[in-house]
């Protein structure tokens, strides 16, 4: 096991995985080789299955700070643990209540479960101090708090195995936290589909949408409102100074679209002519914040100017439970100014050896931008469009509060 | 020979009767009223401006009572009352010039254009001794002459007593001649504002541009036609203009002259404004402070225009502007129209009078100038913020109020 998490940990260091998508689909696997290789002790097994993820958590999110998927698929996969163990202590409770007759028309999707009393779940409920989860809420069933993530195989067979049986619960815990993390790892790789599936109510026929840089949740997004028939105009940003705006603009007109490429600095000019902005983000932040390639806050800046609905695409993958003024949260990542500036021509200005001890010349190739809450119309996320002011509740029902402070407990 | 009082007494009748319709008809017939007036009024030799003046001022009373909500006659009023004492300082600054020069500079010397440059320097710095210079005289070179000290007195100093009489009598008629004249001049551009304004309109509409606008201006009008003819191809969306619906009639015509055009309600059109790149209209008259009267729900438009960052450009030619800046301009300014234009009398019969039922139908609203982007007249585009520069150029601080005595 730590042969496997300390190789994905030197390609996080390397920066060798590119993309959150990727980097939160390495993760989960990784994370899952380890649930699945963890020896777990009889009782208490969540805590100590908990504590071991916490720990190659910690390595993992240290092994590259900037990339906030890592950390982000961390927290969903010990809020799964926490989540699978409270649906199993509730089904304990509740078990030992129920009659064997009423478990076959159990179904855990429509949490049509007569045999969880209310003060079974309630009791559930207080062992791990959760608040309910909004869907629970617009249920109105004194349920389990179980989401709708739990496996529904574990839900039927829990109603039949005794509650008295804790190697099979043992084993159960296991088995649904791989099953959840197994789907888990399914909605990030089908991600785009989803977003993409909404393209059609957003973008409607002889509109002009901007983008900036190249995003592959927005190109998917694009293409599926082409493939539904709808003309547009999309207006490209290049992206300086890595201009990736130049591959989408070269795979959308591949796709048929009419495109046009335009620089950074040309996008106030054109904004007026614009009917929407839609963009792909790096992370969102918990305040509904966006971190997103360079560039992106001035585009949201003229958007805001010009009254132009600025659209976030963002997989549920990029939610970040950490507010932006978290110092843990690395906002910016600095990259070399080789990328800007030619070292040949420049090397007299940029000299660190020269008399004065500092150059002349300072270059900042700031990564990513923070674009605030204020400014983004709407976030496109896999589970539908939500406001700036509702990720907040997003959060509460994907992670933990436990889990925002990913570090090794010294005291289990 | 028509004497002054019939023809005011016709055409204060019309006015009062609402017979006349629409600011440039109005104007254009109050200018040739004053015009007449000027040519018909007797004039004594010594200071005939102010006679002219008074008289003008009078008659102008009358016709602004007959009228208020038709400010374009008060304009016009004021601008040939400046016209007056424009043409009279010019003519004194001559008449001054005119004792230090030889006899044979006078036949190459015309009221308008002063070619003598010691003329000219004396008339301008004439000018600029009476009222604070016009932009068009800054721009021009400055007198470096000193001002002749006392120009208002007469300029018989040597001459002798027969001179100076058959001076003043010539100065009388040319002072009608010139005031006539200019009077001609302003007909003129009322006649043509139309045309210089949509000489511009190329500027302003681009190619696949969408237009808004509301009820039905034929300044607005003409300003489409002529970026039509320059080929180029846009879309106006008109909303109908309640509860005229005068809309209905300008795209009527706008489909004739073949451009694509669009009719909705006016509660549409913020529906409609994300979608529009320029919102172009009419209005009834431009106030002093840059803000505008115009057909009621224009505000509303102005509004909505605001708020989706579109900008919302006014036609009007020089005759809408007017030097009040406006108070309570919702009430004071406003026509308040007949409620049968809403409802029908009838329906509302058999309605017990618990609570009555009040029916407002105001003819105009008010547009602050904070929404207004730019503002196109016979002269250019200006800020509303340059409207008082205009006023300056066009209108004498005296007259602004009419009512006033003046004393000279």
């Amino acid at each position: 096991m730590n042969a496997l998490v300390n190789e994905f940990i030197i390609k996080l260091k390397k920066r060798k995985i590119e993309g959150s998508k990727t980097t939160a689909k390495l993760t989960a696997e990784v994370l899952r080789s380890c649930i699945s290789q963890q020896r777990l002790p009889q009782t208490n097994q969540a805590a100590a299955l908990i504590d071991t993820i916490r720990a190659i958590g910690e390595k993992l999110i240290a092994a590259n700070p900037v990339e906030l998927a890592v950390g982000n698929i961390v927290r969903r996969v010990l809020n799964i643990i926490r989540e699978e163990d409270v649906s199993l202590t509730a089904a304990a409770v509740g078990g030992l209540g129920v009659s064997a007759g009423s478990d076959d028309e159990d179904d855990f999707r429509q949490d049509d479960h007569p045999g969880l009393s209310a003060a079974a779940v309630a009791a559930a409920a207080r062992s791990t101090l959760r608040p309910p989860s909004l869907q629970t809420l617009l249920e109105d069933l004194p349920q389990s708090t179980a989401l709708p993530r739990t496996s529904s195989s574990g839900g039927d067979s829990d109603g039949k195995s005794k509650s008295a049986d804790k190697n099979s619960t043992s084993k159960k815990l296991k088995h649904n936290v791989i099953e959840a993390v197994n789907e888990l790892i399914q909605d990030i790789a089908t991600c785009h589909e989803q977003i993409a599936e909404q393209a059609v109510e957003h973008i409607h026929h002889n509109e002009v949408i901007l983008t900036l840089g190249n995003s592959r949740t927005v190109m998917e997004f694009l293409c599926a409102a082409k493939e539904k028939k709808r003309s547009f105009r999309v207006f490209v940003a290049e992206g300086a100074p890595r201009y990736q705006g130049h591959a989408l603009g070269k795979e959308l007109a591949a796709r048929g679209l009419q495109t046009t490429v335009i620089t950074d600095s040309a996008v106030f000019a054109v904004i007026s002519r614009v009917n929407m902005v839609v963009v792909g983000a790096h992370a969102v932040m918990a305040n509904g914040g966006v971190i997103a390639p360079v560039g992106m806050n001035m585009v949201a800046l003229a958007a805001q100017r010009h009254a132009v609905p600025f659209v976030v695409l963002a997989g549920t993958h990029k939610l970040c439970p950490l507010y932006p003024h978290n110092p843990e949260v690395l906002l910016n990542e600095l990259k070399s100014p080789a990328e800007l500036l030619d070292f040949g021509e420049f090397s007299d200005c940029l000299d660190f050896g020269s008399s004065s001890g500092s150059p002349l010349l300072h270059v900042v190739n700031p990564a990513f931008d923070y674009v605030p809450p204020n400014l983004v119309s709407l976030f496109i996320t896999d589970t539908g469009g939500h406001n700036a002011s509702y990720v907040y509740k997003l959060i509460a029902d994907y992670y933990s509060a436990d889990d925002i402070v990913v570090k090794q407990k010294l005291i289990s | 020979m028509p004497d002054i009082e019939g023809l005011v007494n016709d055409f204060v009748a019309k006015l009062s009767k609402r017979k006349v319709e629409g600011s440039q008809a109005t104007s254009r017939l109050t200018a040739e009223l004053l015009r007449s007036v000027v040519s018909l009024q007797r004039l004594p030799p010594t200071n005939p401006a102010a006679v002219l003046i008074e008289a003008v001022r009078g008659i102008g009373v009358k016709l602004v009572a007959a009228n208020p909500v038709e400010l374009a006659v008060g304009n016009i009023v004021r601008r040939v009352l400046h016209i007056i004492r424009e043409e009279d300082l010019s003519l004194l600054t001559s008449k001054t010039g005119d004792l230090d020069l030889s006899a044979a500079s006078d036949d190459e010397r015309t009221i308008e254009q002063d070619y003598d440059p010691t003329q000219s320097a004396a008339a301008a710095a004439a000018k600029s001794f009476v009222r604070p210079p016009s932009l068009h005289a800054l721009l021009e070179n400055m007198p470096d002459k000193a001002v002749p000290s006392n120009i208002y007195t007469s300029s018989s100093g040597g001459d002798s007593e027969e001179k100076s009489k058959a001076d003043k009598l010539a100065r009388t008629r040319k002072l009608k001649h010139d005031v006539i004249e200019a009077i001609n001049m302003l007909i003129e551009d009322i006649d043509t504002c139309h045309e210089l304004i949509a000489e511009q309109a190329v500027e302003h509409i681009h190619q696949n541009e969408v237009i808004l606008t509301l009820g039905s201006s034929r300044t607005a009008f003409e300003f489409f036609c002529a970026a039509k003819e320059k080929k180029r191809s846009f879309r106006v969306v008109v909303a109908e203009g309640a509860p005229r619906y005068q809309g209905h009639a300008l795209a009527k015509e706008l489909v004739s002259r073949g451009l694509q055009t669009t009719v909705v309600t006016d509660s549409a059109v913020f529906a409609m404004i994300s979608r529009v790149n320029m919102v172009i209209v009419g209005v009834h008259a431009v106030m002093a402070n840059g803000g505008v009267i115009a057909p009621v729900g224009m505000n509303m438009v102005a509004l909505a225009a605001q708020k989706h960052a579109v900008p919302f450009v006014v036609v009007a030619g020089i005759h809408k502007l007017c030097p009040s800046y406006p108070h309570n301009p919702e009430v004071c300014l406003n026509d308040m129209r007949s409620p049968a234009e809403l409802l029908e009398f009838g329906r509302l019969f058999g309605v017990d009078s618990g609570a009555p039922l009040q029916v407002v139908n105001p003819g105009f609203d008010y547009v602050a100038p904070e929404l207004v982007s730019l503002l196109i007249t016979d002269i250019g585009g200006h800020n509303p913020s340059y409207m008082y520069r205009l006023i300056s150029d066009y209108y004498s601080a005296d007259d602004f109020d009419l009512q006033r005595r003046i004393h000279k």
